[in-house]
């Protein structure tokens, strides 16, 4: 019994430790944890919702769109992430009009992955359970500092639990700083495009159509048109693309258009879209974003039955 | 189940702490329980081929115990066909079933050998050889056979040492085994086995797992490293390896000791060694005095001449390196240490020349170039990679390609030195001891800073242990 005392009086000021950093993590005003609060503070205005990887984050700037949106897309958010995010969240955005449904090269073929530390900080973040169920036996599910590794939860620490790098309105697109990468060289390209092939696989698509279905659902049962939205890559990218990729991604998004009574709107190889637009590869440079966003606001916001109505709440 | 993982802090607890409340006529039950679910943790199934040969073996114990003259032996060789027989299939098939392919392509003739799709179960090889000194040793007198079939399962499957040793003799486990109904909790021990424990946590999360995440990106691209970054991934798998090694080795005695159980020291500070025959009586102990006591000796040891010497150590090297992995690079690394022994043990004075520090950093350079050929993935790749160390242009980059941030690397550098540095003085200084002898406020600072470095400086990946594959 001296024993068990003494292990637990040893034990105390850890737990008691541990407990005031986790606390703390919890805090910090990090993209997801930032754009969680956000998102309980915005549903109940919000008309226009986009889900999707980074090109939609970066591509979009709902500030310009003409409605009250709210950008729900996210560097390396999968179908499935954003299938559980609107699982989650679907029902809150009372007023949803219209539900944009990024899809992307990659993402129609994306195959599961371990799980991560993304996705454990969406499990922190939004309380989602990932891409699959993430396993209890992880102390990632329990940890923020685990989730975050101690170099960047050390880093929080020493600035206050300040995340020192706010993102000014997460709700409204991301700034591409944050994800790209700026090799723009052929070699670049070529590494870039063969990143995303090594984690494709078209036995996959089956799988992302269904998580596309259950969104296109959920958006329907609230009464919202729904688009879905394949946003521009540059030229460099798409000469490293493979075209039976690209006809897999334009034939399984075309088919479930048809099947579930939804719009298509493609911008891939769209011509307006020159390389000068592409900070790098396959992410938007701000004059790309204001040309994506105002197509968007012109081709799918205003250009739908409710048309300009869309601006007012 | 990892030693590393949150599993395992859940796991070990619940172990020791339901296994000193519960009567002692049921603990054996409950050790193997908890050793069957670490097992299955991995890859459930695979515990059917350990139930096998935990039958055979068993029974093999008791029929050599019984039998008289040429029985004794065909029930011997009834259980070394039976564990060889499993490493055969699940971990050397694919070697056999590869190099028979070539020699059959030579030939101008198809492959007859089926090939097998097998995952090879975790610690395999360390098992099976346990098992086998079992039966040898049954066979030899020098143990009586294990009438209780459970408790001779648990000496198979005792979880601490399942999967990467030590390699336990019979005569050393079996007696603690059987006394473990009358066992009583020592706060001490359960005090020494947590600081071991936590001493090989920080050498696994802090140095080691550092360590590999370079290692492994300088390995992953040899074809484009540049001479310095194979120099450095060169030592730092140097010492990798014997953090990894050796942590799992403590984690796995601490793991033991807080339930009363002392399992053998598998190390004794190898990079200290003055020669590599040394080296050998400090690295991986148990499975050194395996092949010394059931190969070597049993050839005929050093007895017969410097040419059976040499022969023999030879056949024990070899058979060491097709131990660790079925593949050419595991032969040759063996080929290397087996001829460096050997032509140390043919020598009148078995000491290299030099000084005494001079010595110990000439078995460490000889010990790290083996090591080239141990990580490689193929042949081909590690002499690329000893052709990229030493060509001319290759020292006139200044790229860190694949070593991370120099920041990085001074950290790993400082926390791998000092962890090295720091178990040679505790061992030769008692510096344990004297921590023990200390104020509780310093000892308690010292676990505290420990338990700080482990948790900042540690990478949480969950990355296996190196031998696990062995």
């Amino acid at each position: 019994m001296r024993f068990l005392k003494d292990l637990l009086r040893f034990l105390l000021p850890l737990f008691v430790l541990a407990l005031g950093v986790e606390l703390g993590l919890r805090r910090v005003d990090t993209m997801h944890f930032s754009r969680a609060i956000a998102l309980s503070q915005q549903w109940p205005q919000t008309r226009v919702l986009i889900t999707g990887n980074s090109h939609e984050a970066v591509g979009i700037d709902c500030r310009s769109l003409g409605a009250p949106c709210f950008n729900l897309a996210s560097g390396s958010q999968s179908l499935q992430l954003d299938r559980r995010m609107l699982e989650k969240y679907g029902g809150q955005f009372s007023g949803l009009k219209l539900l944009i449904l990024g899809v992307s090269y990659q993402s129609i073929q994306a195959a599961p992955r371990e799980p991560d530390d993304l996705a454990f900080e969406y499990w922190h973040a939004y309380g989602v359970d990932g891409e699959d169920d993430l396993p209890w036996l992880d102390v990632r599910r329990y940890s923020v500092f685990a989730t975050f590794g101690p170099e960047r939860s050390l880093d929080y620490m020493r600035r206050g639990f300040k995340s020192g790098t706010p993102v000014p309105a997460p709700w409204a697109y991301l700034p591409a700083q944050a994800i790209v990468s700026r090799d723009m060289t052929e070699q670049g390209a070529a590494r870039r495009v063969a990143r995303h092939h090594s984690g494709m696989d078209p036995r996959e698509v089956p799988r992302n159509l269904e998580a596309l279905r259950g969104m296109i659902r959920r958006g329907q049962s609230v009464g919202a048109r729904v688009v879905l939205l394949v946003s521009p890559v540059s030229s460099r990218y798409r000469r490293y693309t493979r075209p039976a990729d690209v006809a897999l991604l334009h034939e399984s998004v075309s088919g479930l258009a048809s099947e579930m009574s939804v719009e298509l709107k493609s911008y891939w190889g769209d011509p307006r879209f020159t390389d000068e637009l592409f900070r790098d590869l396959d992410h938007l440079a701000p004059d790309g974003t204001q040309l994506l966003t105002r197509l968007v606001r012109a081709e799918v916001v205003q250009a739908g039955p409710q048309g300009r109505s869309l601006g007012q709440p | 189940m990892l030693f590393n993982s949150f599993e395992y802090c859940l796991f070990l607890p619940l172990v020791v702490l339901v296994y000193f409340a519960m009567p002692g006529r049921l603990r054996w039950g409950w050790l193997l329980l908890a050793s069957c679910l670490f097992y299955m943790a991995f890859r459930p199934i695979y515990i059917l081929i350990l139930a096998l040969t935990i039958g055979i073996d068993y029974a093999a114990g008791l029929w050599i115990a019984e039998a008289r003259g040429g029985r004794r032996k065909a029930y011997l060789g009834l259980s070394l066909v039976a564990n060889l027989g499993v490493l055969a299939v699940f971990k050397y098939w694919p070697f056999l079933h590869q190099n028979a392919g070539w020699l059959f392509q030579l030939a101008g003739a198809r492959n007859p050998l089926p090939a097998l799709d097998i995952v090879l179960p975790i610690g395999l090889s360390f098992h099976t050889f346990q098992a086998m000194s079992y039966t040898i040793e049954v066979y030899r007198g020098a143990q009586a056979p294990e009438r209780h079939l459970g408790r001779y399962a648990l000496y198979v499957m005792y979880f601490p040492q399942l999967v990467a040793g030590p390699i336990e003799r019979p005569q050393n486990l079996l007696p603690q085994l059987a006394g473990i109904d009358d066992a009583r909790f020592s706060a001490d021990a359960a005090a020494s086995g947590m600081r071991l424990i936590l001493w090989g946590l920080l050498k696994k999360v802090v140095v080691a797992d550092r360590l590999a995440s370079l290692v492994d990106s300088v390995y992953f691209d040899v074809g484009h490293a540049d001479s310095p970054a194979l120099l450095v991934a060169a030592y730092a798998f140097s010492v990798d390896i014997v953090c990894d090694f050796t942590a799992y080795s403590d984690i796995a005695r601490g793991s033991s000791r807080l339930l009363g159980i002392e399992l053998m020291q598998n190390f004794d500070r190898p990079y200290e060694s003055r020669s590599l025959t040394e080296f050998w009586r400090r690295w991986h102990i148990s499975l050194s005095t395996w092949f010394r006591d059931y190969v070597y000796v049993p050839l005929g040891g050093s007895r017969r001449g410097t040419v059976a010497t040499v022969r023999n150590l030879m056949i024990v090297f070899l058979l060491s390196g097709l131990w660790h992995g079925a593949s050419w690079t595991f032969v040759i690394w063996g080929a290397i240490h087996g001829s460096m022994v050997a032509a140390s043990a043919s020598r009148k004075s078995k000491a290299l020349p030099g000084r005494l520090g001079l010595r110990t950093l000439l078995v460490f350079n000889v010990v790290t170039l083996a090591w080239i050929f141990f990580r490689a993935p193929s042949i081909g790749q590690a002499f690329v990679y000893l052709e990229r160390l030493v060509r001319a242009g290759g020292w006139l980059t200044k790229s860190t390609h694949g070593l991370g941030s120099p920041g990085q690397l001074v950290i790993t550098a400082l926390v791998a030195a000092g962890v090295l540095v720091g178990e040679g003085l505790a061992a030769r200084h008692d510096l344990v001891g004297k921590l023990l002898a200390a104020p509780r406020p310093l000892r308690w600072g010292v676990y505290y800073a420990a338990i700080v470095a482990f948790v900042c400086l540690g990478r949480v990946t969950n990355q296996q242990f190196i031998y696990f594959q062995f």
